[in-house]
Order: C-alpha cells, then sequence, then structure tokens
C-alpha cells in the first residue's frame, strides 16, 4: 500500500470493533444476563470453534457447504449468461419472459423446499436446484440489464469490424456488461451461501447446516459447537465476499471506476 | 450531376432516403433523396451542417443502417451487411475503442474475425500502428493516450486488415487544431501509400477542400445533395502553402455561400 497511514486504520478499526463485541459478549454471558443454556459464552464457543479446526468434520462440512455452492454458481452463471443475453437481444422473448421472471423472483426459495426435498431427497441435487432457484433470477436480471445498457457504439463498432457470432459473445457483450454482470454474481453468491445452508438445516443435506442442527439435538453440552458452526458459516460468507472484491478488481481493472486503483498501486510497486 | 461509370464505382448511392421511426407518429426524415458516386483511390468529402444526417449516411452506407428508399452498392453489388472490405472510424473514439482490450488487441480484433493466423496478427498490428505513427503502445490500454492518440489507433484498427474503403465519421473533430492538422496529414500520407479510397464527414469547410478530390455538399435536414464540388488541388498539399493558394480561397468563398442558411 502506497499509504501506510491509512492502510494501518483500514485493519484496526474494524478489528477493534470485532473485539469490543466479543467482548461484550463474554460480560453479558458471565454476568448471568442470559443462561448460559440458551447462550454460551464467547470464551467457550472460540474453544469449540477452535476444537472443530482441528476435526475432520468440520472441514468435510465445509467441503460440502462450498461444493453445493459451486456448482449452483457454475450452472446459475453459464445458463444465466446464456438466458439473459438472449433475452437482452430479443425484445419479443424478453417481454413474453418477463412477468414470469418477475414471479419467479418473487417466490422465496425456501417455499419451494418441502416440494424440492420430497422429489429429489436430502441430496447434493436437491441443494443445487435450490441454490439456482435463488441465484438465477436476481443474476439473469442483472444479465439483461448489462447487455440492454451496452452502448451502440459498442455494437456498431463490433459489427463494422465483422466481430460475430461466439467472438462478439465473449470479447464484447461480457466485458460491456460486466460492471453489471460482477454485481450479480455478488449477490448470487450470497443467495447461494444462504440456500446451501437453508437446505442443510432444513432438508437435512450434508454440510455445515446439518452440522448446526445436529449440534442443537445433541442437547446443551453442544451449544458451543453449534455457535461454533453458526461463526464458521459467518466467515465462509466474509471469505466469499472478499473474493468476489479481489475478483472484480482483477478482471475489471480496465473500468474508470478501478482505473485510479490501478495507478496506485503501480505507484506503490515501483 | 452526372452519371458515368457506374460499374467501375467503388461506392454507387443512388436516390438514398432515410425515415427513423417509419410508420409512426414520430417518424423523422433524416435524408430526403441522396445520389452520389465514389471512384476508386478518390478521396470524397460529405459537408453539411449540423443535423444534416451526415452520421445517418454514414451508417446507410456502412451497412449499419438500412435506407428506408434507394439504393446502395459497394464494389457493384448491393449493400445488406457490413462489407468485410470496409473500414469505419467513428467520430467519438473514447467509446468505439474498447477498454477492456489494449490497443494492440483492439488492433487484432478485426483481424481475429477476419481468421488471419495468431503470428501474423502481432506482425499486422505492429505495422498498422507504425503507419499512423505509434510505436510501443500495443500493451497499453486505450484510455491510458491522449485523445489525438486513440484515433490514430481508431484509425490504425480500421487499416489493418487494407479495406477497399475508409469511411470516417468526423474524425478529427474532438481534438485540438495541431493535432487536427497532423491528422489530416497523417490521413493523406496513408491514402496516398495504400491507394485506398477514402469517404469522410465534417462540418469543416476547409478541411473537406484540403483533404478531398471532390467535395458532396448536403442541405440542411432532410438532407438532399447541394451540389457535387471538384477539388482541383493536386495530389500534393501541405497545409500551409495550399490553404493559402488562389484556388483554395475560391472555393472556400464557394462553399461558404453553398452552406450559409440564408443564402438559398
Ligand atoms: N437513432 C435515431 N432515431 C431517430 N432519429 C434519429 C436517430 N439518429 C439521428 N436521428 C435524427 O436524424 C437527423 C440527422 O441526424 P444525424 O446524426 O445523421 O446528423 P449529423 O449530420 O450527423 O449531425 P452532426 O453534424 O451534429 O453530427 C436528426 O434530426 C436526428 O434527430
Ligand atoms: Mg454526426
Amino acid at each position: 500500500m502506497s499509504m501506510p497511514a491509512h492502510g494501518w486504520i483500514r485493519w484496526i478499526l474494524p478489528s477493534l470493533t470485532v473485539l469490543v463485541v466479543l467482548l461484550f459478549w463474554e460480560l453479558v454471558t458471565a454476568a448471568g444476563v442470559v443462561s448460559p443454556l440458551q447462550f454460551p459464552s464467547m470464551t467457550d464457543s472460540l474453544e469449540a470453534l477452535w476444537r472443530e479446526f482441528g476435526s475432520e468434520r468440520l472441514w468435510s462440512a465445509v467441503g460440502a457447504t462450498m461444493l453445493g455452492w459451486l456448482i449452483g454458481m457454475v450452472i446459475t452463471i453459464v445458463l444465466g449468461l446464456v438466458v439473459g443475453t438472449a433475452l437482452a437481444f430479443n425484445g419479443f422473448a424478453r417481454r413474453s419472459a418477463a412477468p414470469v421472471i418477475e414471479l419467479f423472483k418473487a417466490i422465496p426459495s425456501i417455499a419451494i423446499l418441502p416440494l424440492v426435498i420430497l422429489v429429489l431427497g436430502s441430496t447434493l441435487p436437491m441443494k443445487v436446484f435450490l441454490i439456482c432457484f435463488a441465484a438465477f433470477w436476481p443474476f439473469v436480471i442483472q444479465v439483461i440489464y448489462g447487455v440492454q445498457s451496452m452502448d451502440p457504439v459498442v455494437l456498431d463498432t463490433s459489427r463494422a469490424l465483422g466481430v460475430r457470432g461466439p467472438r462478439r459473445f465473449f470479447w464484447v457483450s461480457i466485458p460491456s456488461a460486466s460492471p453489471y454482470l460482477v454485481t450479480g454474481m455478488r449477490i448470487a453468491s450470497a443467495q447461494a451461501l444462504i440456500l446451501s445452508i437453508v437446505a442443510e438445516i432444513v432438508g437435512g443435506a450434508e454440510g455445515i447446516g446439518r452440522n448446526i442442527l445436529l449440534a442443537q439435538n445433541s442437547g446443551t453440552t453442544a451449544y458451543p459447537t453449534m455457535y461454533a458452526y453458526i461463526i464458521v458459516a459467518g466467515l465462509l460468507g466474509i471469505l466469499l465476499t472478499g473474493a468476489f472484491f479481489l475478483m472484480e478488481r482483477r478482471v475489471m481493472h480496465w473500468h474508470e471506476s478501478q482505473r485510479n486503483i490501478r495507478a496506485s498501486s503501480k505507484v506503490g510497486r515501483a | 450531376m452526372t452519371i458515368t461509370q457506374t460499374d467501375t464505382a467503388v461506392l454507387a448511392v443512388d436516390g438514398l432516403r432515410k425515415i427513423y421511426n417509419e410508420g409512426t407518429d414520430q417518424a423523422n426524415m433524416a435524408i430526403d433523396r441522396v445520389s452520389f458516386l465514389v471512384e476508386k483511390g478518390e478521396f470524397v468529402c460529405i459537408v453539411g451542417p449540423s443535423g444534416a444526417g451526415k452520421t445517418t449516411l454514414l451508417r446507410c452506407i456502412s451497412g449499419l443502417a438500412a435506407p428506408s428508399a434507394g439504393s446502395i452498392a459497394f464494389e457493384g453489388e448491393p449493400l445488406d451487411s457490413v462489407p468485410e472490405q470496409l473500414g469505419l472510424v467513428f467520430q467519438d473514439y473514447s467509446r468505439s475503442l474498447y477498454p477492456w482490450f489494449t490497443n494492440g488487441k483492439n488492433v487484432a480484433l478485426p483481424l481475429a474475425a477476419r481468421g488471419v493466423p495468431k503470428s501474423e496478427r502481432a506482425q499486422r498490428v505492429t505495422q498498422a500502428l507504425t503507419s499512423v505513427g505509434l510505436g510501443h503502445v500495443e500493451k497499453k490500454y486505450p484510455w491510458e493516450l491522449s485523445g489525438g492518440m486513440q484515433q490514430r489507433v481508431a484509425i490504425a484498427r480500421s487499416l489493418s486488415y487494407r479495406p477497399e474503403l475508409l469511411l470516417m465519421d468526423e474524425p478529427f473533430a474532438s481534438v485540438d487544431a495541431q493535432t487536427r492538422f497532423d491528422l489530416e496529414d497523417l490521413i493523406l500520407k496513408v491514402r496516398r501509400e495504400l491507394g485506398i479510397t477514402v469517404v469522410l464527414v465534417t462540418h469543416d469547410i476547409d478541411e473537406a477542400i484540403y483533404l478531398s478530390d471532390r467535395i458532396v455538399v448536403l442541405s440542411k435536414n432532410p438532407s438532399v445533395v447541394k451540389e457535387v464540388v471538384t477539388v482541383p488541388l493536386g495530389a500534393e498539399r501541405s497545409q500551409v502553402e495550399t490553404r493559402s493558394s488562389e484556388t483554395f480561397l475560391e472555393l472556400r468563398s464557394h462553399l461558404l455561400s453553398l452552406v450559409m442558411p440564408n443564402d438559398d
């Protein structure tokens, strides 16, 4: 970083806040404001978290959750790009599809959970279907917006240069829509993680969510473990958001919003 | 205007009419009736007041927009899409160069689309950039260059695949006067070296006289051809001498009288 003072402040302030919240948690439980049976202390929970970090159980749960997330995201992105681009270029199809998209977007994925469990059982396909259902609609809408907001000069240029077909799709449409696409992916990723964990808690598929439920079912002594898994779910969310932030900076380095970052990091490296 | 040698012309525009939103209550006639020919190797400028329909005309000629009536033939073939052998330079280079690609990749784009093998592309990109006086910008991004340099990259991009006909829409309108003179001389040099045909739209009468062999003067909107003026200035031109020559000044006053709106 070119400005160390700012770098420090950027890290210290959030860390302090986290520390304060943790201390507050410990104080509340230690003072007996809430019963330890309902709400374990911070130290107990972190101890359980530490223990779980060393166990294979946690990592296979994280693996299962992330696998569902990944498959769901890949399907959502590929399908969303194809369907969204096709709809953006075809006014008739778009007007016909708009009410359907709005309707499906309005259905909370959890509402179809019982149906999906009934049909697919407590399986990975069940989880993936649910993830896709939650992530696809917001993503496809971003794709449509992105492709439609394409500058007509950009499109004219590609036609004038004879760039068409898949080349136009990958070299022109996708990059020009990319500000919308990365936003759509971020939304889709958050949705995918939430639905992954819901599918595990309610639907019983393997993953962090099921471990939360198992810990809850094995009595009060396992409550700290349950909190440990809840914390893991939160950490995963932060990690994914961070990863998307980094990806956005890399992929979108050419965009107006990122150019000064590129320039300043160049100075920093020199 | 006498129509001769229609079959040898690179570009034949005949009775072109363009109505936007045709058939609706917002119908707007941009071009009424425009006909002209461009012979091989010629440099033709199109001048007309703002809003005359010059950009519309160029979009029709390039095959980007369909005319409402009339016909356009490119090398004797009727036009239905943008021909492979046509180069187009847009007025707004900052929007027409792709910011997500480096200058090298931007120039290579039409080559890749035409199936030029990768090994040959790099060399042709360098060649095209050198021909517009740019070196060592392949790895930079368009937005890292000045306006004049960006327009050079755009010109290099449309020259990289060696088109028969180069169409330019007010290509030098948004650069400073000095850069403008440089780019004018550049385009004359490129045209001489490559022997390509150029059609250039401008609202600057001096620029039109300096560059062209013939000038198509359009009326105000909806446009018709007011007159086609021949420019007998020869092949060699220089900014200082040509612009102060007797012929230049005569043409200038003649064209001014044509485009001044209250002289009708
Ligand atoms: N896409 C469009 N839809 C409807 N009307 C249009 C469209 N593009 C241009 N026009 C209209 O056509 C007429 C001619 O526009 P055009 O852009 O061709 O003029 P121009 O000669 O290039 O002007 P300028 O010198 O300002 O660039 C104008 O009245 C304009 O409003
Ligand atoms: Mg124009």
